[in-house]
């Protein structure tokens, strides 16, 4: 699998698949460009899911309306570039009023030990990182809430 | 010019039924005045079906019938009586969205630069792959905004060529 046809997938399962049960992924960007940043892709959506009246009004009552992200990287990452990315994160997300994101970095190939230990060291509240490597058909989370929720949906290879 | 059209069999059912409800009130009210009682035989039932069927096609294609069209230079989208056309470099962002029960549009963003709102292509409506339409958008926005800088780069350089050439005359 290429990260070409992993990004096709992993929006799809953004918008239409499993992470629906986690935010109302929306509307998606390719080669979105934010805070001094380039990402290969940018879903964004709200908490708040819609549906016919009993589940709007449910959801209106009881879910809050929380907005969220996810974006996508797929250029060689190291330590420095990690953390450059996540302040892009973290000033798109004042900027577009957004509550928690995903970043998903994806490879094909293994990652460098040093980033996996990066990624393991995430404390951040609103941030969750994946790793996806994609050859491996692995996927290595941040061991924030954010990060561990996102694993299950960030692994659409097939 | 591509064109990408596709009957919309939802549309068309609420178009023909609303028709069907219509004749049907209207003939009870005739009917009522002219015989003084509400006369639905099966007769004016076929009579109504047939009519709704024309009318409810009429009335389908002039509001909600959908048809999109594209080419290098500008696209054009048009839903029943109302028609608009644009040009690809009038946009600058394109994004995919879902609009429910797995259909997607594609929305094109207006340049910061011309303001106003977005326009949604209904791009699974009109029988268009979305993803790849969207992709195709992008470059289409990408050479449109290209193309229109080159050529207003061209036009300000054509003028600071003629500035000195005027200057030249004068001074000559």
């Amino acid at each position: 699998m290429t990260t070409d046809e992993y990004l096709l997938r992993l929006e799809r399962n953004l918008m239409t698949g499993s992470a629906r049960w986690v935010a109302d992924f929306t509307e998606s960007f390719r080669d979105y460009r934010s805070g001094g940043a380039s990402f290969d892709l940018m879903a964004r959506g709200g908490m708040r899911t819609k549906g016919l009246l009993l589940s709007r009004v449910f959801s209106y009552l009881s879910l809050p309306n929380y907005q969220a992200a996810c974006l996508a990287y797929t250029r060689e990452v190291n330590e420095r570039r990690l953390r450059s990315l996540l302040r892009a994160v973290s000033r798109f997300m004042r900027e577009e009023n957004i509550d928690w994101a995903w970043l998903v970095l994806v490879r094909t190939g293994p990652f460098a030990a040093t980033v996996e230990k990066a990624v393991g060291g995430i404390s951040l509240r609103e941030i969750g990182v994946a790793l996806v490597d994609v050859e491996a058909r692995r996927v290595v989370t941040s061991p924030n809430y954010v990060g561990k929720r996102m694993a299950d949906h960030v692994r659409c290879f097939r | 010019m591509k064109t990408y059209s596709r009957l919309q069999i939802d549309n068309l059912l609420k178009a023909i039924v609303l028709m069907l409800f219509l004749f049907t009130v209207a003939w009870s009210i005739v009917s009522l005045l002219a015989l003084g009682d509400i006369w639905i035989g099966r007769p004016i039932l076929l009579a109504n079906v047939v009519l709704s069927l024309v009318v409810g096609w009429f009335f389908y294609r002039s509001r909600y019938h959908e048809q999109f069209s594209y080419d290098l230079e500008r696209l054009e989208y048009r839903r029943g009586a109302y028609h608009s056309s644009r040009r690809w470099e009038e946009f600058e962002r394109v994004s995919l969205v879902h609009v429910g029960r797995g259909q997607f549009a594609v929305r094109l963003y207006p340049a910061a630069e011309r303001g106003g709102g977005p326009v949604e292509i209904p791009a699974s409506r009109l029988g268009l792959d979305p993803s790849g339409f969207r992709f195709e958008a992008m470059r289409l926005v990408a050479a449109a905004r290209a193309g229109a800088a080159s050529e207003a780069t061209g036009d300000e350089e054509e003028g600071q060529d003629e500035g000195p050439a005027e200057g030249g005359d004068d001074a000559g």
